[in-house]
C-alpha cells in the first residue's frame, strides 16, 4: 500500500487522479488508524461483509474517465501508462456490463402476505452498515440469528461478521445471556463459510486473525502500537480501538514461547464468582486442519450486577488445565492499561494442541468490586474441542 | 519494514487474482456499489455513504486492501 500511495500522491494533488480504497476487514477503527498513520487521505469504503466478493487483497483497478475499468489486477508500474493514455471521456457506459456484486436478494427471502417473496438480507446488511443505535443492532441480530433460508457460503460469512459486530458493540453493555458465545458463533459461521468456499482468502484471513500462530502467514496487527505512537509524536488525534486486540492478533509464526508460571489457586481456596463475571471460551482451529488451535478466554464484568474490575488488587490471571501443550503458558495474565474502563471485556489468549474431544478447562482469578465491596474470586470454565 | 511486509503481502496475493479478475474485469463498468466511509463509521451518528458510481467521470485508482 505505501507504494501505491507514493506513486499516486502527485497526480492526486494536481487533480489528475482520484484514489479510493475499499477496506476488507472487520474493524473500521483499525483501518482508520492505519490510514492516519500512513497519511492516506483518500476516501476509504468499509466492506466488512465482503460485498464486493473479493477473494484476496490487494486488488487494484484503474478506471478510465467514463467509468470503464481500464485494467483489473493493476500494479503500481501500470500507473504511468494509465496517466499518459488518452481517453474519450464522453465514452458512454451503455453496453458495458457491471460486475456482478453479491446477489443478496437471492439468498434470503421471506414469504409476504401476498404470497410473494421479500428480500431481507440486503435490507439488513444496509441497516447494519449505515444505521446507528437500535435499528443497527436489530439488523445485526437478524443477520446473526435468523434462520438461513439457503446454505449459502456468503450468508454464513455475513452471519459471522454480524455476530462478531454484536460481540464488539453489544457484549460489554449487556448481561450474560446476550453476549455469551457471540464470538464462538462468529468463528463457527466463518468456518462453515470457508469450508464451502476454501479459496476465499478474505474469509480465511478473518479466522486466521484470531487463529493459532502456525496458521498466520504474517502478523496481522503487530503495527498497531507503532502507529498509535507515531500519531502521538505528531500531535495527531488518537484513534482508540473500540475492539481490543486479542494477543493472537499481534502474533506471527515465530511467536515466542514463555515460561510456565505458578498456579494461582492450587488448593481452590478462593471464593467462587457469584455471578459478577461472564466467562466465554472461543476456540479457533487451524484453517488447514493441522492439530493446533488458539483459544480466547473473554471475561466481562456484568453491568446488571454492578461488577467492576478492581485493578489495584492485581492482574487478571487465567490458569489452563486439561490440554497438554499450551503456548505461551499454562498461566496467563492480563494487566490493563492505566485508566482502563472498569467494565471492559478482557480477553486472554493461548494456543493448544487441539486433540478432538479433549476438554479444555481451567479457571480465572478475578479482582472485582461491587457496591464498594472488593474481593478476589475464582471462576471456572470448560470447553470441549470439536471432534 | 512495513513497506516490505505490505509489498510481500501484495506480491503473494497477486498470484491468486484469477478469481477476482473474473468478477471485476477489464472492460466492466465501475459498479454502483454504495458503502459507508470508514472514518464515518466511527462516529455515533449514521455513517456517510459513498457510491462508487460517482467516480465514473474521473481517472480513478480503486484499491481493495486491508490494514493487516
Amino acid at each position: 500500500m505505501p507504494v501505491w500511495h507514493a506513486k499516486t500522491r502527485a497526480a492526486v494533488a494536481n487533480g489528475e487522479l482520484a484514489v479510493v480504497g475499499i477496506a476488507q476487514e472487520q474493524h473500521p477503527e483499525r483501518m482508520a488508524l492505519y490510514a492516519a498513520w500512513q497519511r492516506l487521505d483518500w476516501p476509504l469504503l468499509f466492506d466488512p461483509f465482503n460485498l464486493t466478493d473479493a477473494e484476496v487483497v490487494l486488488n487494484a483497478y484503474l478506471v478510465a474517465p467514463g467509468g470503464v475499468i481500464w485494467k483489473a489486477g493493476a500494479r503500481p508500474d501500470d500507473l504511468e501508462a494509465f496517466l499518459a493514455a488518452d481517453f474519450d471521456s464522453s465514452a458512454a457506459l451503455a453496453g458495458m456490463p457491471e460486475p456482478r456484486l453479491v446477489a443478496l436478494d437471492g439468498e434470503a427471502v421471506v414469504p409476504t402476505d401476498a404470497g410473494g417473496l421479500k428480500p431481507v438480507a440486503a435490507q439488513h446488511v444496509s441497516r447494519a452498515l449505515f444505521g446507528a443505535g437500535e435499528p443497527r443492532l436489530a439488523a445485526l441480530r437478524h443477520l446473526a440469528f435468523d434462520t438461513l433460508t439457503v446454505d449459502e457460503p456468503r450468508a454464513w460469512f455475513r452471519r459471522g461478521v454480524a455476530l462478531r459486530m454484536l460481540f464488539d458493540d453489544e457484549g460489554p453493555r449487556t448481561n450474560a445471556a446476550a453476549s455469551a458465545s457471540l464470538f464462538t458463533g462468529a468463528v463457527d459461521a466463518w468456518a462453515r463459510a470457508l469450508e464451502r468456499r476454501p479459496s476465499q482468502y478474505i474469509w480465511r484471513r478473518r479466522l486466521q486473525q484470531y487463529g493459532p500462530a502456525l496458521d498466520k502467514p504474517y502478523p496481522f496487527y503487530d503495527w498497531i502500537d507503532e502507529a498509535q505512537a507515531t500519531l502521538l509524536e505528531r500531535g495527531d488525534a488518537p484513534i482508540p480501538l473500540r475492539a481490543a486486540l486479542t494477543p493472537t492478533e499481534r502474533l506471527g509464526r515465530d511467536a515466542p514461547v514463555r515460561e510456565p508460571g505458578a498456579e494461582p489457586d492450587p488448593d481452590a481456596r478462593l471464593p467462587r464468582d457469584e455471578g459478577w463475571f461472564e466467562v466465554d471460551v472461543t476456540v479457533v482451529a487451524d484453517t488447514q486442519g493441522r492439530p493446533r488451535a488458539s483459544a480466547h478466554v473473554s471475561i466481562t464484568p456484568l453491568a446488571a450486577e454492578d461488577a467492576e474490575w478492581n485493578d489495584e488488587a492485581g492482574p487478571v490471571v487465567v490458569w489452563i488445565e486439561g490440554v497438554e501443550a499450551v503456548v505461551p503458558a499454562q498461566r496467563l495474565e492480563h494487566r490493563p492499561a492505566p485508566g482502563a474502563d472498569a467494565r471492559e471485556r478482557r480477553t486472554l489468549s493461548f494456543e493448544l494442541d487441539a486433540r478432538p474431544g479433549a476438554v479444555l478447562s481451567g479457571y480465572a482469578v478475578l479482582q472485582v468490586c461491587e457496591a464498594d465491596v472488593c474481593r478476589t474470586v475464582r471462576h471456572g470454565f470448560s470447553f470441549t474441542l470439536k471432534r | 519494514m512495513q513497506t516490505t511486509r505490505f509489498l510481500s503481502v501484495a506480491l503473494a496475493t497477486l498470484g491468486t487474482m484469477t478469481a477476482i479478475d473474473a468478477q471485476w474485469r477489464t472492460g466492466d463498468a465501475l459498479p454502483a456499489l454504495r458503502l459507508p466511509e470508514v472514518r464515518s463509521v466511527l462516529e455515533p451518528r449514521a455513517a456517510a455513504a459513498i457510491d462508487l458510481a460517482q467516480y465514473r467521470s474521473r481517472r480513478l485508482v480503486l484499491i481493495e486492501f486491508a490494514s493487516w
